[in-house]
């Protein structure tokens, strides 16, 4: 089924917004991150008492940067790879191989969002002491996240397979369209 | 039978291309699935379970700071700073931009903590800089790819927070280990350039007058009290690893908003974000592996390699010999994170069992693994260095095998001589 063109303009666009989303808001919580460690240390030494929360919210804010995080770093492909051995393959094993890879992380993913729900509703029930935040919060950026990668995978694996049916697979299956500017 | 199959499923899928997390994370996975048709297999649910546990870690919080203040310096010029230094500093000496690239890693290790980071960065301006003044493009890039390796050496080091979140080492203590060996490596890395360029004939700067050498040392000399305000806050009882790396992001963007002005808010945004994103590639690295070691842990991988090894010899030389060269040989085919996840926990209590200080081992692994990086097939360094001279890693690796003799030379000083590591730390942060 073809897509018209002003769809998929569209969803190119809202492809771009999403990633440039999802990159800006890793780069607020990692500058949230070094201020309110750096209010600890002001609180302890200048106010003589550090906040409750001094190491419970940035561990939050560190668990919710790293997996919006890495889902930016899937749709850009700048996971660390080793290409070493698969760049002397020729394109038709190297694109069954890939696919193949494809598919085990997908599986992977599918495994983590299928059991990590029971997680979430174990800790929906507590609260943490010094922040007031419910439990669940550290548990949230984990699907976020690989629902995310998951889609990015899914979208680098059709690329792929497009990219193969065109004749210009070269193995280069990791990162789509550039969002540009970052 | 179940550890077999993980460890083959990480190493074939490290090597087939998978992204090195989800190699880790599949080798894992596959553990997992397989269990299930035992009589009392490991539940799904520790999977997803570990993703989270594996980085809720306050200390960890500390590599997304360090990367940040690496950024941030980028951003603000720090790294011409430094080079225009080093450059009036050893540019004269024969070897001159050669050198220049060996001080000004040694230089950027105190402030990055991270051999990639400084590759990237170094290499960057001085294999051009080098191709022009008439320097092999391999050489400039074997140069710059061992020097770099000194970089998780001297404090502040992130391999050696990731390490004492790991096994619970001192983090100030292996700072301070690292500053001995660092130097070290800095030396003789500095003397086998000065030969290898005097034998070749290769070119020199003209010397800077006492005038312009003051001058760049201005310039670069406020970015140089960032590492000592990291050291000194940990060795001084005054902040943990993660308070110190917030305060070295502050006191960076201190010099690059008010001193420097060169920092805008777009381009502050641009570095958190491009840290951000660095860090997360790292973090996925540590969540997989926690899967991995526990995994390992629960099927007494531990046991296993430790019987091995005592069958062979119970003397400490022998068995530190055997771990480096595990170490070495695993460095040469696997990223250096997963290496530390799993080989620490099991080295650690093996080592400590039999007297080795556990700042000496730390130090020890971290420039095992760091020789890795300049090791084909999987040598990082080789690869950041490789797409910036255009030139193959094996010609790069050829120009690099004489850093690479050294570099085993120190690592054999380092190893049997722990007083080079340990006396520093001793001195400054004694054991309780």
């Amino acid at each position: 089924m073809d897509e018209s063109p002003a769809s998929d303009s569209l969803l190119a666009r809202a492809d771009i917004v999403l990633d440039r989303a999802l990159y800006y808001t890793s780069a607020l919580l990692l500058i949230m991150i070094a201020a309110t460690v750096m209010y600890t240390v002001v609180a302890r030494y200048v106010f003589n008492s550090a906040p409750l929360w001094a190491e419970d919210a940035p561990r939050v804010f560190f668990l919710w940067m790293t997996y919006l995080g890495i889902a930016v770093a899937t749709r850009r492909g700048q996971n660390i790879r080793v290409t070493f051995f698969v760049e002397k393959m020729a394109p038709k094993p190297r694109f069954y191989l890939d696919m193949f890879m494809h598919f085990c992380v997908l599986a992977m993913m599918v495994t983590i969002l299928w059991n990590v729900w029971p997680l979430i509703r174990l800790n929906l029930a507590g609260t943490m002491l010094s922040t007031g935040w419910s439990n669940a919060v550290s548990w949230f950026p984990l699907p976020v996240g690989v629902a995310l990668m998951l889609i990015y995978q899914s979208r680098q694996a059709i690329q792929s397979y497009r990219d193969y049916r065109a004749g210009r697979f070269h193995g280069e299956s990791s990162g789509l369209n550039e969002a540009g500017g970052d | 039978m179940l550890l077999v199959s993980m460890l083959a499923l990480l190493f074939i899928f490290s090597l087939i291309g998978m992204e090195i997390g989800w190699a880790i994370g599949f080798a894992g996975f596959g553990y997992l699935v397989l269990a299930q048709f035992e009589p009392f297999g490991t539940p799904m649910i520790l999977f997803s379970q570990m993703m989270v546990a594996g980085l809720d870690s306050f200390i960890l919080v500390a590599i997304p700071l360090f990367i940040f203040m690496g950024e941030l310096m980028n951003k603000s010029g720090v790294t011409h700073r430094i080079i225009d230094f080093a450059g009036a500093l050893v540019g004269h000496i024969r070897g001159g931009l050669a050198n220049v690239g060996v001080v000004a890693n040694f230089i950027m290790s105190g402030i990055s903590g991270s051999a990639l980071a400084d590759a990237a960065a170094t290499g960057t301006v001085l294999v051009p800089a080098m191709e022009k003044r008439g320097f092999p493009p391999a050489f400039s890039s074997a140069v710059i790819a061992s020097a770099a390796t000194v970089g998780p050496i001297i404090p502040p080091s992130i391999s050696f927070v990731l390490l004492g979140a790991i096994v619970e080492v001192s983090v100030g203590r292996l700072f301070m280990g690292g500053v001995v060996p660092g130097f070290i490596m800095f030396v003789a890395m500095f003397t086998l350039t000065y030969w290898i360029s005097k034998k070749n004939n290769y070119p020199v700067e003209e010397k800077a007058t006492i005038r312009q050498q003051g001058n760049a040392f201005a310039r670069g000399f406020l970015p140089l009290l960032a590492p000592i305000f990291v050291v000194g806050s940990i060795v001084g009882g005054v902040a943990t690893p993660t308070e110190a790396a917030a305060i070295a992001v502050f006191y960076t963007l201190f010099l690059g908003v008010i001193v420097y002005r060169n920092l805008s808010l777009p381009r502050i945004l641009e570095a958190a974000g491009l840290a951000a994103i660095s860090s997360s590639v790292i973090m996925l690295t540590v969540a997989t592996s926690q899967i991995f070691a526990f995994l390992a842990v629960r099927e007494k991988l531990g046991e296993i390699l430790t019987s091995a090894m005592l069958g062979v010899s119970d003397n400490v030389y022998v068995l530190l010999l055997m771990a480096n060269i595990l170490m070495l040989f695993l460095g040469m085919f696997m990223e250096i994170l997963p290496i530390m996840l799993i080989l620490a926990p099991i080295l650690f209590p093996l080592f400590m069992k039999l007297g080795v200080s556990d700042v000496h081992l730390g130090v020890v692994m971290v420039l095992n693994l760091m020789i890795g990086m300049i090791t084909p097939p999987i040598g990082l360094n080789l690869f950041v260095l490789s797409a910036i001279s255009k030139v193959g890693v094996i010609e790069i690796f050829r120009y690099a095998v004489p850093y690479f003799i050294t570099l085993l030379g120190v690592l054999m000083l380092i190893t049997y001589v722990p007083e080079l590591t340990l006396y520093l730390a001793d001195l400054v942060i004694p054991v309780k």
